[in-house]
């Protein structure tokens, strides 16, 4: 059982929350210039860590609002809640955003070079 | 658009309780009492708290600023607002009153970004009061309905008894409104009825 801290309703009950998936998995832009395997890496593979891993999770059955966890996968600790448009703010939470294989991936790269031109 | 443009809104006298038999009465002693708060307006309205507009034009049709503590609400004798997100309130009327609240706030919002839904129908309000009726909801809920962290004004969104409700604490008796969608409203009811037991129940219309 999980005690998750909705940051508008603050601490719930697990079965109040639905699991989103793996979070920042941003959308390319221009997804035609991908190939079939750059575009399969983004919309198909998952982290899937052992340890700890940036999530998104929605407050169903309460404010229905979504937000990002980071969560260690095998303790279950929750280390830091916060909104879905921003990045982690946790030591832990800013190393596991950089060194996570998306960042380096095909759609990715497109993502940013798209964003800055 | 003026009033007379609208469709009526057609009250057709009966609610998802109806089914049931209520008989009012029981224990005098009785821990906890249930009754139906039939056919009051219910509307959604969403819209942006930040936008200082959107604030003005609905207070002046509430009589008052909409809240925005999350799980909290405010009313007056005609309407209570309830907070359902960081952009979205219930606001509960005197049954009768949707339609013309509906029009009344689309009217104040005209320039405003905004969104009113009119959902009436689709749930209804059941009122817990008594002194038993904290014990009655820890039966079947996880929210902490405590008085030293939820108190008259507060509110919540959550599942009661594995049914999706939004309740709201109304006095110190205590007093809980209840709103469950019509297809859950006859088994909250009947669960109600059977959690409250061991305190009695009392029905009044
Ligand atoms: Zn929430």
């Amino acid at each position: 059982m999980l005690y998750i801290k909705c940051p508008w309703c603050g601490y719930r009950d697990d079965a109040e929350f639905h699991y989103g998936g793996e979070a920042h998995i941003k959308r390319p832009f221009d997804a035609d210039s991908l190939s079939d395997e750059e575009f399969s890496e983004y919309l198909f593979q998952k982290s899937n860590t052992k340890g700890l891993t940036l999530e998104r999770w929605v407050h169903t059955s309460g404010c229905r609002r979504w937000f990002n966890v980071l969560r260690n996968t095998v303790t279950n600790e929750i280390i830091e809640v916060y909104p879905s448009n921003q990045l982690p703010s946790s030591q832990a939470g800013k190393e596991y955003y950089k060194n996570n294989w998306r960042r380096k991936s095909a759609a990715e790269s497109l993502t940013t070079r798209q964003v800055e031109k | 658009m003026d009033d007379a443009a609208l469709p009526k809104q057609k009250d057709s006298g009966t609610s998802p309780l109806d089914k049931l038999i209520k008989v009012p009465g029981g224990a005098k002693d009785a821990g906890i009492f249930l009754k139906e708060c039939r056919h009051s307006g219910k509307l959604i309205l969403r819209g942006d708290p930040s936008d200082d507009l959107f604030i003005k034009s609905t207070s002046k049709v509430l009589g008052y600023k909409l809240p925005l503590t999350p799980n909290t609400f405010l009313k007056n004798s005609e309407y209570t607002s309830v907070w359902l997100g960081p952009n979205e309130w219930l606001v509960n009327s005197l049954p009768g009153d949707d339609s013309s609240l509906e029009n009344d706030l689309n009217i104040a919002l005209t320039d405003v970004h905004h969104s009113v839904t009119n959902v009436s129908d689709n749930s209804t309000i059941i009122q817990l009061s008594g002194p038993n009726a904290r014990s009655v909801i820890m039966k079947g809920c996880a929210v902490d309905v405590h008085p030293r962290v939820f108190n008259p004004g507060d509110a919540f969104q959550s599942n009661l008894a594995a049914a999706s409700v939004i309740m709201w604490q109304l006095n110190l008796i205590p007093t809980f409104n209840i709103m469950v969608r019509a297809s859950f409203a006859s088994y909250l009811w009947k669960w109600l009825l059977d959690a409250g037991a061991e305190f009695g129940v009392q029905i009044r219309l």
